[in-house]
């Protein structure tokens, strides 16, 4: 069991984006206040970790905190404006602002990715705070970037982090982007997730921001499709939106459901695969919008399957609904006895199947 | 100061929902004299024991629980079985369990109709006036593939019968509790965790003279209502889950260059005014 100072800092710790502070008012009303006086390590660990944005005393620019630029004691330093200064954690605001001159061998090139960086995240993120910093004893630097978007009265927070190490030498930077959704209106939605990037030796300060966000748009990409995966997957496997027969359960009758196949069909009907443009199966498709044909031999199509293979548009003029409104006796092609259609399953015949009739008809007299 | 247990609903409200287990144990650790209120108005992940009489799966939940023991709605009997005296208290009998069964054997059909799979339980007590009672389902989507998923929901409802029997009044508190995740070379992990809570009411009309009829009225409206409140919340949480959270992320970041972005909105300014002075 968890000590009650360990479980309050671990509530601090994993506050949602924008909400720290609601956060921290439910803990004083239910830790005692010894317990709140005690949390300032928990809040230094919030605070490096989600890069919180500070401004400056007297100054009006953004500036974020990690432990990329910490100082120790509470100072952290800012490389823009060449400044070292204190912060409060609980209250998250900044003090005591001293000079803080860049001293590194890489000044120039920091310089550089601080312009080539501010201009390339502008052109991507509406609002967002950057800090580029040397690390590892001055042979790497570090490029950090974090955007907040709080919209408290919606019900919604979100936050985007990113994070790369660029190797000076080579200009290779490897990283790791870190988004974070909070939706809690009449409940608690969390969307997390973390992509880990490696990018090649690029050309300059202007490659890199290049690089940086050539990734970055390929990860949220990802994450789009990521989005469509699941709900077209794993969300659509849980719970179906109408069962298979497509009607509501009739509650009057449901003393008379039996359960499963025996409701309109047998099993193995169901799983039939009958559609072959989207490798539907009988149970997915709805009858009223993709009529079906029973084949000779028992298997059953869409007719916008069957006519696909029996490339009707060929031998009618279509309309948009796939009705054949005329024969194209001109463009029908000529078709030989090997190029007789069949059912798809079986290659049993198609023809007693009167849609198909004539193109049939015409193979067998070619 | 603000009441602690308001404090410790909001805490969980914007806590991890992935984690509400666990911060439900800690705040419980601070508060002990929270714990029974805390219980019965948090929403978990849903467990499922084996009935030992009938071999079916049930689902446990804090109206069905007496200590460690949870009861059967197939057997009827708690697991382990409790004092002899508190079970005769416990265990519902009569109308409600009449009731109760054909609850279970309604929803039991509905489960297989709209999850294909799952466990499903429902739980009736009697009220002073009127009764009531839980709707619980719970189904897991296999690991197979990049994608996995878990959806729990849970409808207490509260039925309010007037003297005549001619129509009764139902309240309803349904909770999803939703766990997405995905694993992938190119995205290394996302995870869409939570809940959404909804409520209704409604006011029914039952036909029928006869006792039994009137039971198979309470079914009926119950059924159809629980059936109505979870397809809105699948739409609700499709939008949220997968709409909302890529909003977000929009607002966030834009694909697309902002200065493209704006050439094209000045673009279609200057036809839509080109358009509206012809």
């Amino acid at each position: 069991m968890a000590s009650k100072q360990a479980t309050v800092a671990s509530f601090v710790e994993s506050a949602p984006p924008g909400e720290l502070s609601n956060v921290v008012a439910d803990i004083k009303a239910l830790a005692d206040p010894s317990i709140v006086q005690s949390l300032d390590p928990a809040f230094k660990k919030y605070n490096e970790e989600q890069y919180t944005v500070v401004t400056l005393p007297g100054g009006s620019e953004p500036v974020l905190i990690s432990e990329h630029n910490s100082l120790g004691d509470g100072r952290y330093f800012d490389t823009a404006s060449q400044t070292s200064f204190e912060v409060d954690h609980a209250s998250q605001k900044a003090s005591g602002a001293q000079q803080h001159p860049l001293e590194s061998q890489h000044a120039d090139f920091i310089r550089s990715l601080q312009r080539s960086f501010t201009n390339a995240t502008a052109e991507h993120f509406p609002s967002s705070t950057i800090g580029i910093f040397p690390v590892q004893s001055d042979s790497a630097i570090a490029i950090l970037l974090v955007a907040n978007k709080y919209s408290p009265q919606n019900f919604w927070n979100g936050r985007w982090r990113s994070t790369y190490i660029v190797n000076p030498s080579s200009s290779s930077a490897s990283g790791e982007i870190k988004v974070d959704v909070h939706y809690y209106e009449d409940g608690n939605v969390r969307m997390s997730t973390s992509k880990k990037v490696e990018l090649g030796g690029s050309n300059g300060a202007d490659g890199i921001a290049r690089e940086i966000a050539k990734a970055e748009n390929r990860f949220q990409e990802e994450l789009n499709r990521g989005f469509t995966s699941l709900s077209e997957g794993s969300f659509k496997g849980l719970r179906r939106q109408l069962p298979v027969t497509r009607q509501r359960v009739e509650w009057e009758k449901i003393g008379g459901y039996r359960l499963g196949q025996d409701n309109c069909g047998k099993e193995e009907i169901f799983h039939q695969q009958v559609e072959y443009l989207e490798c539907k199966e009988y149970k997915d498709v709805d009858l009223d919008q993709d009529p079906f044909i029973v084949l000779n031999c028992g298997h059953v199509f869409t007719i916008r399957t069957l006519d696909g293979l029996m490339d009707m548009a060929k031998f009618y003029k279509m309309d948009e609904n796939d009705l054949a409104i005329a024969i194209q006796a001109q463009r029908a092609p000529n078709l030989s006895e090997q190029e007789l259609k069949c059912c798809p399953n079986c290659r049993g015949s198609l023809r007693n199947i009167g849609r198909y009739g004539r193109i049939v008809r015409r193979a067998q007299l070619n | 100061m603000a009441d602690p247990f308001d404090a410790a609903l909001d805490l969980l409200r914007r806590l991890p929902p992935s984690s509400t287990q666990q911060n439900l144990t800690g705040i419980i650790s601070l508060r002990p004299e929270l714990e029974e209120d805390l219980l019965s108005s948090v929403d978990v992940a849903l467990t499922s024991a084996r009935c030992r009489k009938s071999g079916r799966d049930y689902l446990c939940c804090d109206y069905n629980r007496d200590g460690n023991s949870y009861r059967s709605p197939w057997s009827n009997e708690f697991e382990p079985a409790i004092d002899a005296d508190d079970a005769a208290e416990l265990i519902p009998h009569g109308r409600v369990r009449r009731m109760e069964e054909s609850l279970n054997a309604g929803v039991d059909v509905y489960r297989e109709l709209y999850y294909e799979g799952g466990v499903s339980s429902a739980y009736l007590w009697a009220l002073d006036e009127g009764f009531a009672g839980v709707v619980l389902f719970k189904k897991s989507a296999g690991s197979a593939g990049s994608g996995k998923g878990g959806w729990d929901s849970i409808h207490v409802l509260e039925v309010g019968e007037s003297g005549s029997k001619r129509s009764a009044q139902y309240k309803l508190t349904s909770t999803v509790i939703l766990d997405l995740a995905l694993r992938s070379k190119e995205v290394d992990q996302l995870e869409l965790a939570g809940n959404l809570t909804r409520q209704t009411q409604q006011e029914l009309p039952l036909s029928g003279l006869r006792e039994a009829e009137v039971e198979q009225g309470h079914i009926v409206n119950i059924g159809r209502m629980v059936e109505d409140m979870e397809t809105r919340m699948r739409n609700l949480l499709q939008e949220v889950y997968f709409g909302k959270a890529r909003d977000v992320v929009g607002d966030l970041r834009s694909i697309q260059p902002l200065s493209e972005a704006e050439r094209d909105r000045a673009a279609q300014k200057e036809a839509i005014s080109k358009m509206n002075s012809r």
